[in-house]
């Protein structure tokens, strides 16, 4: 591996989202591949998710490891896009919390966790209309979507989420996946969605299970 | 009237510390502000002289003027029940102890696992309070989460199986909060009570710095009324609020304060309580804790600040992250009552809240009730004088016999050692793992099926269904909070 993309590993190792940016610009500027790149930042973020799980790694760490990657991540990804390729993954997540709803962590823990096992993520953040899940599924061809509802009103908006993407055609291509403190794996069944994810551990082992089940299907 | 414990004895902070957290909670209203998401609230800080951003709806506060709120909140009020010898006073020093409402599942001893709460849980819930002798409030013990009306099925319930002060939780915006206030007024006028304040609602800034558009029109509606409110924060530590304990207690109160300002403001010498339930997330799984060590620092702080700047402080106590009666939860549930009652704070909420918040157990209410004995008896402290002393009996007995026979054992054997009941000891032989939160169990069906709550006179009864059904055809347009 370059020594320019040691250094990027390094920079994510410390959380220098500046230093990981810098680094990934100057890995493109000396004709690495970003591909390659993209995958030495992965392999760091998932080693951090490794030593997350030992306990050797608190959640603030991962989060910031996170962050780091991100950074260097758009960068890449643009890059493999101007060559008109897509970037190798485990599947791509887009994450949102549901419209009218405006809690973030538990989703924002979800996204490091899947980044950190090798996921790529997409997460529009708060009171996101059901829309714009289904626009950004369609335009990434997103393999899975979280909506997330802190709220006992909130969490209706799932329903309708699932029903939009019915009427989008959409329905058996993404895997459906719906958390937050009013949800329950009843619930899960009652508005038709795949799966439920108690906690951020729980959806990313789900996910994983999920998609082995259904390639061995 | 309900007397309460005496509390105060614990004083974990210095003075410098509390009035060190004071000037940085200050700071922060005066330098980062409140996103404050309420037009109305918006009109009454401008008018104030607060520094009101309309477009981003920042307002920042300038430290007079949340030290006149301050001084204008009460330092004590009555509190009232439906039956007047359960009112109590909220008054420095003195600490009342309470469950609290909120966790979606009710812990099922006999299964030993969790389950959904149905309306009769409730019920048994609020009759279990009404009757545990040292409980000062009742509150709806679980959230039916699946129902719109879970607001308005809680107050009702209060209000018809519970003879003591009540608490609610904010769940709704103006329209329906103010049909919770007439519900209120209602029973106030039509009982032989006090005064109207029959219930103290729950109202949550959130962290960070932020009063959201619902609860303000609910704590507006509530605090028109003239009905007591508690205005407190649950900053995450490290994840809504910063890492460190001071950093979090100063936001905590900032938070809490940005809450009372408005109140106050609104009809000045309303009665409300601060306060700040600061729950650091566990790094590892992502969680609340509602049990740290550290949480007698935050218990300490608020009744420290309270004492000082008179108010009265909202407590947490009782608490524990354990699924269920183990050892784990003894022993997080007796730190954490006892730290919220030896500091002194004022309405203690959450005694039987396990889980984290997932769970409300009648079994581990009913051993903290016990508990809370225990800490009355040793609150009210000992006498030393001639009689207690007690030289003359020990010059009497001698060296090396026995003060079994004495009559001055006898006088004093019943009243000088508390004698509990659930945990009380037992001979080996009656002795099992589980044999306290056993007896705990028996005594909740004991008291379950012996509670015989005084009956809302019938035309009482039927407005109050009616005010519900208002509701109910209003809560299909209107937003929860």
């Amino acid at each position: 591996m370059s020594d320019t993309l040691e250094e990027l590993q390094e920079a994510i190792r410390n959380f220098d989202e500046e230093e990981a940016e810098a680094k990934t610009r100057q890995a493109l500027e000396e004709g690495i591949e970003p591909q390659e790149a993209i995958t030495a930042a992965t392999d760091v973020l998932r080693e951090t998710g490794q030593k997350f799980e030992n306990g050797e790694l608190f959640l603030f760490d991962l989060v910031s490891a996170g962050d780091a990657m991100n950074a260097s991540r758009e960068i890449l990804e643009e890059a493999i896009k101007q060559q008109g390729d897509e970037r190798e993954s485990e599947g791509k997540v887009v994450l949102g919390t549901v419209e009218g709803d405006i809690h973030n962590i538990g989703k924002k823990i979800l996204g490091a966790l899947l980044a950190a096992n090798g996921y790529e993520v997409f997460d529009l953040g708060v009171e996101v209309p059901a829309e714009e899940f289904v626009e950004k599924c369609k335009e990434v061809d997103a393999d899975a979507i979280g909506a997330s509802a802190l709220l006992t009103t909130t969490k209706e908006k799932q329903r309708e989420l699932v029903e939009v993407f019915e009427e989008e055609g959409l329905r058996d291509d993404v895997i459906m996946m719906v958390g937050g403190a009013p949800c329950t794996e009843e619930w899960k069944d009652e508005i038709g969605a795949d799966l439920y994810g108690q906690t951020a551990f729980d959806a990313v082992h789900k996910i994983q299970d999920f998609e082995k089940a259904d390639s061995g299907a | 009237m309900r007397e309460g414990i005496k509390g105060g004895q614990l004083q974990l902070c210095s003075d410098e510390q509390v009035e060190g957290i004071h000037e940085g909670a200050l700071e922060i209203l005066e330098r980062i502000g409140m996103k404050i998401e309420n037009e109305r609230a918006l009109d009454l800080l401008d008018e104030a002289g607060a520094d009101v951003n309309r477009e981003d709806e920042i307002v920042k506060f300038p430290p007079s003027l949340v030290n006149e709120c301050i001084d204008e909140a009460p330092r004590s009020f009555r509190l009232a029940a439906r039956d007047p010898e359960n009112d109590f006073m909220l008054e420095p020093e003195r600490s009342y102890v309470g469950s609290c409402s909120g966790p979606p599942h009710v812990y099922d001893y006999e299964a030993g696992d969790e389950r959904a709460p149905t309306r009769e849980d409730l019920v048994e819930s609020i009759k279990l309070q009404s009757q545990l002798p040292n409980i000062d409030m009742s509150w709806a013990m679980y959230t039916l989460r699946d129902d719109p009306m879970l607001g308005f099925i809680n107050l009702y319930e209060l209000l018809s199986n519970n003879d003591k002060h009540s608490c609610v939780l904010s769940y709704y915006g103006g329209d329906l909060t103010e049909k919770l206030v007439d519900m209120v007024e209602l029973v106030a006028e039509e009982e032989d009570v006090t005064n109207k304040h029959l219930v103290t609602m729950y109202n949550e800034p959130v962290s960070p710095l932020c009063l959201m558009r619902g609860a303000l029109e609910s704590q507006f509606a509530w605090t028109d009324a003239g009905l007591p409110l508690l205005s407190s924060p649950m900053p995450d530590m490290g994840a809504t609020g910063p890492m460190t304990i001071a950093g979090t207690a100063a936001q905590g109160l900032a938070e809490s304060l940005g809450g009372i300002v408005i109140g106050q403001l609104n009809n000045p010498g309303t009665p409300m309580l601060m306060g700040s339930l600061p729950v650091p997330m566990d790094m590892r799984l992502g969680s609340h804790c509602y049990f740290h060590a550290e949480r007698m620092f935050y218990q300490s702080f608020t009744a420290q600040w309270a004492r000082k700047y008179g108010m009265p402080v909202f407590g947490t106590g009782g608490v524990s992250d354990s699924y269920g009666a183990d050892y784990q939860n003894g022993a997080e549930t007796a730190i954490s009552l006892y730290g919220s009652i030896l500091a002194g704070q004022n309405l203690i909420h959450d005694l039987g809240v396990i889980g984290s918040g997932y769970r409300n157990s009648l079994e581990v209410l009913t051993l903290l009730d016990e508990m809370v004995g225990m800490a009355k008896r040793v609150t009210e402290n000992f006498e030393v004088n001639d009689d207690t002393l007690a030289i003359d009996v020990i010059e009497e007995v001698g060296h090396g016999e026995t003060f079994l026979s004495k009559a001055h054992t006898r006088e004093h054997g019943r009243k000088e050692l508390f004698m509990p009941d659930l945990m009380k000891k037992r001979e080996q032989a009656n002795w099992s793992f589980n044999a306290a939160a056993d007896a705990a169990h028996e005594r909740v069906r004991d008291l379950v099926e012996s509670a015989d709550p005084k009956p809302l006179p019938e035309h009482v009864d039927e407005e109050l269904q009616s005010i519900m059904d208002d509701a109910e055809g209003m809560s299909k347009e209107v937003d929860m909070v």
